[in-house]
């Protein structure tokens, strides 16, 4: 038995003329039954578990997989990874050593055969100083040698320096490097103070067709003594990135002035060097390289 | 205004893309796991596992002995890795049976050995210089003083080069007797050496099964093909988990061959 609606029932039952298909003219509580509505819900549940299953097993598979691909003839030892890994003229570097690293620059293959990996380096430590030692070592992408070389810095206490590190090797056959601390010998430093480069000036000159950037700098010594046999690197940075080094012998007096100057070498960690060595707003710093061996 | 039937439309539009885009991505993850069991699958049939003997092929060798994870990477041959340890001071010996393929050069090859803590930091790294004559095996040798936190183990060539051989041959091993004095063994060897040669260092590796157990080191002036010999040598045991005793008595079924290490013929 069926109750004929009231008028007023009726006239809700009534559709609102724009709401299209749905029979019932409901309340959002009232679309939630609808059957249309449930299948999608429960298709969506559904599918969000099947998404959710996938993608943890995809991410099991994930890690055993990269880590199965392993044999490849690495030399370095154990999946390390490694937080100093870097790359310069798309070569994969990495380092391990006592000092920091910043950012790694490759000069080009000069006369055929140098390549120089440089990078600025420092020592935090406010007491004593470092005698470090490296093998630095390029490898094909076989995992084979082409090259492994020695290296080595000394930094004073709380001082930056710049590592310099040579190779006979074309770069084009590098794959990757590695740049190893074979020894180091934290000890009172050889002397105290330092320098400080007062004044840089840069000076091109070409000659037969060849531009030659010179960079000179003077400096104030607060050396505790004069040192034997020094190194002062120069460095070029533009926009904060390492672009050309050179390296100069001078006399450094144990407190007062000097001066010196040398010749840069272009280098990068992007594909190519620099054409121009003098861009706008390059700046200079210079680092102090002392030979513990000359100085005991 | 929007009234409850644009709420129940919008309710349905929602749905229907949250279905879409889950479902999708449900597609993509399958498709991706298919892909990674498929590849994984692949991947662990690949790399070869190292065998009791193993025997490596020309480039990379890699194997774990006593937790360390040795690996070389030369152009000769590896045929064995052994770690061998000297009665006398502890220290830890690094071998390697190394081959030269080739027929008709000889192979002086230098390496490092380096030893690596797990962060890959060096904890020593050594040198040793090996001659191999055309077509012969050599021993590469490294002592290994401080083992303690070393993981790893890298035999790495860093250079090679090929020479007119001179010198070829070493010996064969007729006896290897234990003396009764530690690790002092015996032996008697004859010549199968092209030219008689003073101050040969030679190894007699010991193995039981195909494993190395030890390696006994001498040093001798060898005579004229087919002269034979006396001598006696260093045992040093391998870091097997048996090691054998030498002092008293060997055992019968330990196979022995001498290996020599010729100097690399004047350039």
């Amino acid at each position: 038995m069926s109750i004929p609606p009231t008028p007023e029932q009726h006239a809700q039952s009534v559709p609102p003329p724009l709401a299209a298909p749905p029979p019932d003219p409901a309340s959002s509580g009232w679309g939630l039954r609808h059957p249309l509505v449930i299948a999608l819900i429960v298709g969506c549940v559904v599918m969000l578990t099947a998404t959710l299953v996938l993608a943890s097993t995809a991410l099991s598979l994930l890690r055993p997989a990269s880590s199965a691909a392993v044999p490849t003839p690495t030399p370095t030892p154990t999946g390390d990874a490694d937080p100093g890994a870097q790359n310069a003229r798309g070569i994969d570097i990495t380092t391990h050593s006592d000092l920091e690293f910043g950012q790694y620059a490759l000069s080009d293959t000069l006369e055929g055969i140098y390549t120089y990996l440089i990078a600025p380096v420092s020592w935090s430590d406010q007491t004593s100083g470092i005698d470090v030692s490296f093998d630095i070592t390029a490898f094909d992408a076989e995992g084979r040698i082409l090259d492994r070389r020695p290296a080595s810095t000394y930094l004073l206490p709380g001082h930056e320096g710049l590592f310099v590190g040579l190779f006979t090797v074309q770069l084009s056959d590098v794959a990757r490097i590695s740049v190893e601390q074979t020894r180091a010998k934290v000890d009172a430093p050889l002397m105290t103070g330092t320098i400080t480069m007062t004044r840089s000036e840069t000076l091109a000159k070409s000659e037969d067709g060849i531009r030659t950037v010179y960079v000179a700098g003077a400096f104030l010594s607060t050396l505790s003594k004069a040192p034997t046999y020094p190194d002062v690197y120069f460095a070029a940075f533009a926009d904060g990135e390492l672009y050309a080094f050179c390296v100069a012998y001078p006399d450094i007096p144990a407190g007062g002035e000097f001066a010196d100057s040398c010749a840069l070498t272009a280098v990068t960690r992007e594909d190519r060097v620099r054409d121009d060595l003098l861009p706008d707003g390059a700046e200079f710093r210079a680092y102090l390289e002392l030979d513990p061996l000359a100085e005991r | 205004m929007t009234g409850p039937g644009d709420q129940r439309r919008g309710l349905l539009i929602g749905l229907s893309i949250a279905f879409s885009v889950l479902t999708l991505t449900t597609i993509g993850l399958g498709a991706a796991t298919i892909a990674l069991l498929s590849f994984s699958g692949s991947a662990t049939a690949a790399p070869a596992t190292p065998s009791p003997t193993p025997s490596f092929p020309p480039g990379y060798a890699a194997t774990t002995i006593d937790g360390y994870e040795i690996s070389a990477v030369t152009d000769l041959t590896v045929d064995a890795f052994a770690l061998t340890v000297s009665a006398y001071d502890g220290d830890v010996s690094l071998n390697a049976l190394m081959t030269n393929e080739d027929e008709t050069r000889g192979a002086q090859v230098f390496f490092d050995i380096t030893a690596y803590r797990e962060d890959g930091s060096i904890i020593e790294r050594g040198l040793d210089i090996v001659y191999a004559p055309p077509g012969e095996t050599s021993i590469m040798r490294s002592s290994l003083p401080d083992l303690d936190e070393a993981v790893a183990i890298t035999v790495e060539q860093t250079a090679i080069d090929w020479l007119a051989p001179d010198v070829t041959g070493g010996a064969t091993v007729d006896t290897v007797t234990a003396t009764g004095l530690g690790d002092l063994l015996e032996y008697t060897l004859t010549s199968t050496i092209s030219v008689p040669t003073e101050y040969v260092d030679l190894f007699l590796v010991g193995s039981l099964d195909d494993e190395i157990v030890g390696v006994c080191t001498g040093f001798e002036d060898i005579p004229a093909s087919g002269v034979s010999f006396e001598g006696h040598c260093d045992w040093e045991n391998a870091a097997i988990a048996d090691p054998i005793d030498v002092e008293d008595e060997l055992p019968d079924d330990v196979e022995f061959r001498v290996y020599v290490r010729l100097d690399a013929p004047d350039e």
